[in-house]
């Protein structure tokens, strides 16, 4: 008895300490609970210290419009130097008046003596480039644009079926992205907007060709007109583009029996469309030329251009894009080998947007050549940039020979 | 066990079972804080609609900032140079319930960035994916993106900052499950404190376990947010500030984002803002990205409001 009283005792006392814990346990836990979720933070940030302070000077009261930049470039290949060049740029735009734009690009490029260009010339020497100086008006549902420009046609990056209006200056080094090597032509360019229906129409009154350098040009490079237009339907996911065109090649090419450079003047017909499901973006470019001339013969025939590609974004956000591009002759009489091309790039960002890595890679099966390039971008701040590429590439020339060629770019620029 | 011990232990047990029901009951009274009563779904739905309210019909003018905190003088400071990103923008909502939305932004600081243009169509409808279009003046031309709505897609930071964008998005309600914590006064405002925990859909593509978020109770505004990873430690800390009332909504003009892992932080401050004024549907389409006369003429219409 004195033993049940004895342990009934401690287990009252047991449970009397748990009984009491739990009370004060249960409301002061809600009183913590509460007093961390409402007590104020300890620490803030003043969101005003990040005001920009005016000091006065021309750099703060310069137009946001007015945008300068200065840029060095150095290419190194094995044992030789490719590039070396200088670059001030200046860019300005402005709607000056209600309905009108006005924008003008332009740069100044400095080729030191050991470039490739300048080795070429046996002289170190300047040259003024305009990528854009036009006027724009817009008036209810259309606008219209004169001035220098450039016009790009077509979806699939990299190929060439549809995006043959403005040519290229392949002075300029190509690392990853095709709109670096453009050359803007004098034009005039109309667009009218109707909903879902989007319609385009330039001229070129003097068209260019491609640059292959800047002094002892061996042809004249400025033809005659060019004028085209194209309609382009727009639905929930997708696009299509219907284009027509009047134009001449930006490439010259040997003809018979004269060995000179020659130019195809041609009609042009395209189809363009890109279709987005989830993260897949499907893109095609079908283009038909006739009267092409033939390299090395004196005939002429049609030609058939189809580029398809697909852009995946993944779910860590690397960009994968790939390209397929075939030209093939349309003449029963010939046997002329159809020239195929695959383009396959890829870009991701990292560190906070301030790197971006970037690859292209290109194979042709006919002429057979492959190369490609890593490029990698990155934002020292809001001024600085760096790109530093690695390039490399081999073809095989006439006579079956080996060319490989190997190239480390970097460029340093200053936007402001 | 004697007559006195079963009365200590039955006064006891009163006091347990009060103490259990006064907690149930304070628990209680959170989800019945006031008369009518909201529950935490109630409020985060009121909440939501008039954010996106707020993103309908209209024009602002922001002030991105981004940089690497330290603590200096007892409080969050930069210890870098901020980069700036300034971008002017224009919202509106459509569809049956004002959950589809439209937006185009030009940037227009840095200068390195200026002009680039982006053009997005959200949809509330599942099945549909998000449209985006971007303009460079390098690549010369619209060029569509391939952004689906993925399940397990990454969330995507906004132009390198800590806003990302599962931060921006709204009409996700549906995808969280929500408790009300706690009420009472914060920073001199009377707030509910309601916990966000994503649904299995949601934590396929989400960073964060859980949220949590001080709501303002008489102006249905957060006023503080806070979210936590997956293993359930603070991630980021999001403070809203300057609110005002235009329009008859309350809107946050001051938005700081603290990612309390990488010791970042990125400011939204809205600088100019309209807000009910009357877009042109033929504003928010590919020809404002191209159409540089047209944009900046009907801008100008539309900075009037400021």
């Amino acid at each position: 008895m004195m033993n049940y009283l004895s342990t009934t005792k401690k287990n009252t006392g047991y449970l009397t300490v748990f009984l009491i814990s739990s009370f004060f346990t249960g409301t002061c836990s809600a009183q913590l609970l509460a007093s961390e979720l409402l007590e104020d933070d300890v620490l803030v940030f003043d969101s005003d210290t990040l005001q920009p302070a005016d000091s006065g000077s021309w750099w703060d009261r310069k137009p946001a419009a007015l945008k300068l930049s200065a840029e060095q470039l150095m290419s190194q290949a094995p044992g030789n130097v490719a590039a070396l060049r200088t670059r001030a740029g200046l860019e300005y735009e402005d709607a000056f008046y209600p309905g009108w734009f006005f924008r003008l690009d332009i740069r100044y490029t400095y080729y030191w003596r050991t470039d490739r260009e300048a080795e070429r010339n046996r002289e170190d020497y300047g040259e003024l480039q305009t990528n854009d100086l036009w006027v724009q008006y817009s008036q209810n549902d259309c606008n219209l644009k004169v001035g220098r420009q450039t016009l790009i046609w077509g979806e699939v990056e990299g190929t060439f079926a549809v995006d043959i209006v403005s040519p290229f200056d392949y002075t300029e080094l190509l690392l990853t992205d095709f709109n670096e090597v453009r050359l803007a032509q004098d034009m005039l360019v109309g667009a009218c907007f109707f909903g879902q229906v989007q319609t385009q129409i330039f001229f070129t009154p003097e068209a260019l060709t491609d640059v292959y350098r800047h002094r002892g040009k061996t042809y004249d490079e400025k033809v005659g007109s060019e004028w085209g237009g194209r309609l382009k339907w727009l639905w929930t996911g997708g696009d299509i583009t219907f284009s027509y065109a009047r134009l001449y090649s930006n490439q010259p090419i040997l003809v018979l029996p004269s060995y000179e450079s020659s130019l195809s003047r041609f009609h042009f017909l395209g189809l363009s469309s890109s279709i987005a499901i989830r993260r897949l973006l499907f893109k095609l470019d079908i283009g038909y030329k006739t009267d092409q001339k033939i390299p090395f013969t004196a005939r002429e025939a049609d030609t058939l251009d189809i580029a398809a590609g697909v852009e995946y974004t993944t779910a860590t956000n690397h960009n994968f894009n790939i390209g397929v591009w075939t030209n093939e002759y349309i003449d029963d009489d010939a046997d002329l080998t159809p020239e195929h091309y695959v383009t396959f790039g890829w870009n991701k960002l990292y560190l906070n947007d301030d790197l971006t890595m970037s690859a292209l890679v290109n194979w042709s099966k006919e002429p057979k050549a492959y190369g490609g390039t890593l490029l990698s971008q990155y934002k020292w701040d809001d001024y600085i940039s760096t790109d530093l590429a690695l390039s490399w590439s081999e073809y095989k020339d006439a006579n079956q020979n080996t060319n490989p060629e190997k190239a480390i770019t970097l460029k340093v620029k200053v936007v402001f | 066990m004697d007559t006195r011990s079963l009365w200590a232990s039955g006064m006891l047990m009163v006091l347990l079972v009060f103490s259990v029901s006064l907690r149930a009951e304070n628990a209680g009274s959170t989800k019945n804080a006031e008369s009518p009563s909201l529950s935490a779904r109630e409020i985060v739905d009121k909440m939501d609609a008039l954010q996106r309210q707020a993103a309908d019909s209209t024009l602002s003018l922001s002030r991105l900032s981004t940089c690497a905190f330290g603590i200096k003088d007892k409080r969050v400071a930069c210890v870098e140079e901020p980069r700036v990103k300034v971008m002017e923008s224009v919202s509106d909502q459509s569809g049956a319930s004002m959950k589809d939305s439209k937006a185009i932004s030009i940037l227009l600081e840095p200068a390195s960035e200026r002009g680039i243009g982006m053009l997005t169509y959200t949809y509330d409808d599942p099945n549909r994916d998000t449209e985006s279009w971007l303009y460079l003046s390098a690549l010369g031309k619209v060029k569509r993106m391939a952004s689906g709505t993925g399940e397990d897609q990454e969330p995507v930071s906004l132009f390198g900052s800590e806003f990302t964008t599962e931060d921006m998005e709204t009409g996700k309600t549906d995808e969280y499950t929500y408790e009300i914590l706690q009420e009472g006064p914060y920073g001199g405002r009377p707030v509910w404190v309601i916990e966000a925990r994503p649904t299995e859909i949601r934590l396929r593509k989400t960073n964060y376990s859980k949220l949590i978020f001080w709501v303002d109770r008489e102006r249905f505004i957060a006023l503080k947010m806070q979210t936590y990873d997956k293993r359930e430690k603070l991630y980021k800390r999001i403070i809203f500030k300057e609110i005002e009332k235009i329009n008859g909504i309350w809107i946050a003009r001051d938005v700081t984002v603290m990612n309390l892992r990488s010791q970042r932080l990125s400011n939204m401050q809205t600088e100019s803002l309209a807000m009910g004024i009357t877009v042109d549907p033929d504003f928010l389409t590919q020809r404002t990205l191209t159409d540089f006369a047209y944009r900046e003429k009907a801008l100008g219409k539309l900075r009037q409001h400021f």
